[in-house]
């Protein structure tokens, strides 16, 4: 059913809780764009792997979506994180900041 | 959420994209905004080009939303719909086929199961057991038999202690029993005290019959109702407790109703009433030794083997039969050596969860064969099947390869290959278990008797389901298995010659299990017919047509002077032989092939022999068409010093001597023979002629009267009724038939087995010659254009049709030398069922290769006929 996440598809996944937990809801374009200018274009994801991402992790329940009505005829999906959507940020990080700091001390010492 | 919405989505999948669409557009929009302001030449090539591909991120977004299997599961389910709307010709002949198969192996498997598998409906059955002992050896060898007499029972009950607690049980009879004005044939099963108590049945009304009943002959009025007999008769209603039942002239209390679902020990023979063995007809049957009408069945206490049981009982067994019949002689020297084994019999006890069954000893073998047969054609429908999706599959192989083409993954093929098969086996199945239920009664009825038809619980069982369901499995396994290997191998542009050159062969060798399995059936059941045909015509030794038995009995309570009663039978027949249209009458205790004989060993220079015992009137041999070769019948009113016997004993006793006029020992007496008859079937028509002995008119109780008369039986009971009343004598009609009915009555099992072989071998054989003919019209469609190519360089048509032919003929011919061997091989297990007839007779395998052959001929004609036809220039413009 579920098959196991890439570590792009996870990272992916932890850069979207994160922004949606400093930033607040937004829909998958502002993500997009909030990706782009955090990192300073360094992450330029192809944009439409976003969404399904996106989807993958409201089935998970991480994230919550509503349709709302933007300026113009066009609705737009807004995306919400979630109670357990923050408790998976925060093991997320966690577990970043252990691999992370595991391969710098690595380089520090090997 | 996660699940059900998954599932859901499945229904929604067209609001779903439409909501993809909604949201990316809108993402493209924006961005397209944006890049425009940024001042790009073109934004929304752009855009597009920034956000990638549409349709991947789509799909892969619904992937996310739905179960994927199932999606999945769900568009191969809809392809193979389509594709059965398209070819309904073949669907239907693939399923019906597979339904015929899989919903007459299902019939006969519900029988089996309520026959022979299915235990008591009572708490933990499997402590059940029934004594038996070896049974005296018949001209065939011997049986066991499970019949004690009430006082044996009593010692036995007394002697059982601790180990086990022992209860008897008559056989079920029809007797006459009426409420009120109401009189009808219910049947009667007589029990003893602790019955219902060590079976652990509860009542649903009222009390069951308990120890107390069981005490005294006659003086427990009781009767107990079973719930289909109460539901029935009594509409359920509980005011039917402490109504009087009459039952065979005595008059009974109900007094209670059993657990619904418990008919009696009698599998195939339910009771509808249970009354105490006390109240049985006559005091006899309680208090003689004589008399052995008792099942002993007995509950092991935990812990108790078997033969712990029989070892502790054994004792008090070998005393009753020394008690029995020791008398006879003076001392263990004289006795024959047949008594001497007969008194060392081994009492033993057997399991009895599935309590004892007449029907399931009758017919048990019949039923298993059956269900092999009906297996048999299953297999033969599948090979069928796997050949026409052979021939489908092959068709389909440029949509395979495209899917390859396109990505798809041998998995994926595989599954869809198999959830066609699937949904044809599907509608097989359905189509079985319907017809399954449909016919499983039929089949029952098949097996009946009329006049006592065994009622078994069919119905759609766990097991029968299961049964279907896993025939129901194997076949769409067995039926996707070729075209799936077919689909596995399907590469994109693969060699054409390589693959017809395999589907041929494939097709070949279905048409030689085919052929091979249809020969097993044909050869069969032509055994089977040959078997019934032998029985059918055989001499019987008597006269079987425009004869008339009727069973009577004594109304009441015998008469205390035995000379009155014998007066009444013997004023009966004359009475009876007086009436118009009637040629000759006469009685005897029993009839020729009732099921019931009295037997008395006999041993002369050291070999022995079982000698049957009829007491006869005067006039039987002539009613019944039996030569008497020398001497005289019977005088009316003969003494008992005068007998009669049949040329078999004559032969075993005096050798070539003539026998009348001799003295034969007969119960420690010397009688004078008066007359020999010709051997004549006795008990059993299989059987060669017992010896026999015939004893003057000493009948008491009952008699059957043998009629000579092209009267109905229906007429002559409502005379014979009339002349009963007119004569005042105490008698009772209970029950009148034909003596070929009675006949036809033993050889049930080979009617059944002949007819239902016949039916599903022709099936089989059907089915073969469709393979056959399947075959060989996808050669010729497919090798046209070379058929034109030769017939436009001058081939002869023969020559043609035998090329066409000759592609299958070797696997059937194969076919045909397998199935011999496979019927020689399997022929053991019908020797028994069997008669007049050996196994290795040449006769059935000849019959079934001639047929196989015709039928062969016969199916590939039509594509024979359409190759020789072919016109070379119509032919050789379609390459």
């Amino acid at each position: 059913m579920v098959r196991t996440k890439t570590d792009f598809e996870s990272a992916l996944d932890l850069l979207v809780l994160k922004i949606l937990a400093r930033r607040g809801p937004m829909h998958g374009y502002g993500i997009a764009q909030q990706i782009e200018s955090i990192s300073e274009e360094a992450l330029r994801v192809e944009e439409g792997s976003l969404y399904p991402a996106l989807h993958r992790m409201e089935e998970s329940g991480w994230i919550d979506a509503e349709w709302a009505t933007g300026e113009g005829k066009r609705r737009a999906r807004i995306y919400q994180l979630t109670v357990a959507g923050r408790r998976q940020l925060r093991a997320e990080e966690e577990r970043w900041s252990r691999v992370s700091g595991g391969v710098s001390r690595i380089l520090e010492f090997a | 959420m996660g699940w059900t919405r998954r599932f859901v989505n499945l229904f929604r999948q067209d609001r779903l994209a439409a909501e993809f669409e909604e949201e990316i557009a809108f993402h493209l929009e924006e961005r397209t905004r944006e890049l425009a302001e940024r001042g790009s030449a073109a934004p929304e090539l752009e855009a597009r080009r920034r956000f990638g591909n549409t349709l991947r991120q789509c799909e892969a977004m619904r992937e996310a939303r739905l179960i994927g299997w199932m999606d999945d599961l769900s568009r191969d389910l809809r392809h193979a719909v389509r594709l059965v709307r398209r070819n309904p010709i073949m669907t239907v002949a693939a399923a019906g086929a597979l339904a015929l198969a899989i919903g007459g192996t299902a019939a006969v498997f519900s029988v089996l199961d309520a026959a022979i598998l299915r235990t008591l409906p009572v708490p933990s059955p499997d402590r059940l057991v029934r004594l038996t002992y070896p049974g005296k050896p018949l001209p065939s060898g011997s049986e066991e038999a499970d019949q004690f007499s009430y006082p044996l029972f009593r010692s036995l009950r007394e002697n059982a202690g601790h180990d086990a607690t022992l209860f008897a049980a008559s056989g079920v009879r029809r007797t006459d029993a009426g409420v009120g004005s109401i009189q009808e044939a219910l049947s009667v099963q007589y029990v003893s005290g602790e019955a219902f108590g060590v079976l652990g049945v509860q009542p649903a009304l009222g009390r069951l019959i308990q120890p107390y009943d069981d005490l005294t002959p006659g003086a427990h009025p009781v009767v107990v109702l079973s719930y289909r007999c109460w539901q029935r008769h009594f509409g359920a209603s509980p005011e039917a407790l402490g109504r009087n039942l009459t039952l065979a002239g005595t008059e009974l209390e109900i007094v209670g109703v059993a657990q619904p679902g418990f008919d009696g020990t009698e599998v195939g023979a339910p009771a509808d009433l249970w009354a105490p063995t006390m109240m049985m007809g006559s005091r006899e049957m309680v208090t003689e030794r004589g008399y052995r009408n008792f099942v002993v069945f007995g509950r092991l206490r935990f812990g108790v083997f078997p033969e712990q049981l029989a070892a502790r009982l054994q004792p008090v067994f070998t005393a009753s039969l020394y008690e029995e019949i020791g008398g006879r002689w003076r001392s263990r020297a004289e006795m024959p050596p047949q008594v001497l084994a007969y008194l060392q019999s081994k009492l033993a006890a057997r399991p009895a969860a599935h309590g004892t069954s007449g029907f399931r000893r009758r017919f048990s073998t019949a039923l298993w064969m059956l269900a092999g047969v009906a297996g048999l054609v299953l297999m033969v429908a599948c090979c069928n099947l796997a050949n026409l999706m052979l021939a489908h599959a092959s068709a389909r192989r440029g949509e395979m390869e495209m899917r390859v083409a396109l990505g798809a993954s041998r998995s994926r093929l595989l599954r869809q290959v198999f959830t066609e098969s699937a949904l044809i086996a599907a509608l097989g199945c359905a189509g079985g278990f319907v017809l399954a239920i449909a016919s499983a009664p039929a089949l029952l009825a098949l097996l009946d008797r009329p006049d006592a038809p065994a009622r078994l619980a069919l119905g759609p069982d766990l097991r029968v389901v299961a049964f279907v369901l896993l025939a129901g499995v194997v076949a769409s396994l067995f039926l996707g298995a070729l075209p799936a290997w077919r689909a596995c191998l399907s590469r994109p542009g693969g060699s054409v010659r390589e693959r017809l050159e395999a589907r041929g062969l494939s097709g070949r060798v279905f048409v030689f299990a085919q052929v091979a399995l249809s020969f097993v059936l044909l050869a069969g059941s032509s055994m089977f017919i040959i078997s019934l045909n032998n029985l059918l015509t055989l001499p019987a030794g008597f006269e079987r047509r425009d004869l008339l038995l009727a069973d009577l009995i004594v109304d009441g309570p015998m008469p205390a002077s035995e000379t009155r009663i014998r007066a009444a039978w013997e004023d009966l027949r004359l009475r009876i032989g007086g009436l118009p249209g009637v040629r000759g009458c006469a009685y005897s205790r029993w009839s020729l092939l009732s099921g019931a004989r009295s037997t008395m060993p006999l041993s002369r220079s050291g070999e022995s022999v079982e000698a049957m015992i009829l007491p006869v009137s005067s006039g039987f041999f002539e009613t019944m068409g039996t030569k008497l070769q020398k001497g005289r019948d019977f005088l009316p009113g003969e003494e008992e010093r005068e007998v009669i016997v049949n040329h078999a004993l004559a032969r075993f006793w005096f050798g070539n001597v003539d026998p009348v006029g001799k003295q034969f020992p007969y119960g420690g007496r010397r009688l004078t023979v008066v007359g020999l008859s010709e051997d004549a079937r006795y008990y059993s028509l299989r059987e060669s002629a017992p010896p026999m002995i015939y004893l003057p008119g000493g009948t008491d109780a009952y008699a059957t009267y043998a009629i000579r008369t092209s009267a109905s039986p229906v007429d002559m009971d409502a005379r014979l009724r009339r002349e009963l009343a007119n004569s005042g004598a105490p008698l009772r009609v209970r029950r009148m038939r034909t003596q070929s009915e009675e006949v036809a009555d033993t050889m049930v099992r080979e009617h059944v087995m002949a007819r239902l072989s016949s039916f599903f071998s022709f099936i089989a054989m059907v089915l073969a010659c469709l393979g056959v003919h399947g075959v060989l019209s996808c050669l010729v469609a497919r090798r046209t254009h070379e058929i034109g190519v030769r017939s436009a360089l001058g081939a002869p048509r023969s020559r043609i049709a035998r090329a066409v032919l000759g592609h299958v003929s070797p696997a059937m011919i194969l076919g045909l030398i397998a199935g011999g061997l496979l019927t020689a091989g399997l022929a053991r297990f019908t020797e028994s069922m069997l008669f007049g007839l050996r196994s290795s007779s040449p006769l059935p395998f000849c019959l079934a290769g001639g047929l196989l052959v015709l039928a062969g001929l016969a199916a590939g004609a039509i594509p024979v006929v359409r190759a020789i036809r072919v016109s070379p220039s119509t032919a050789l413009r379609e390459c």
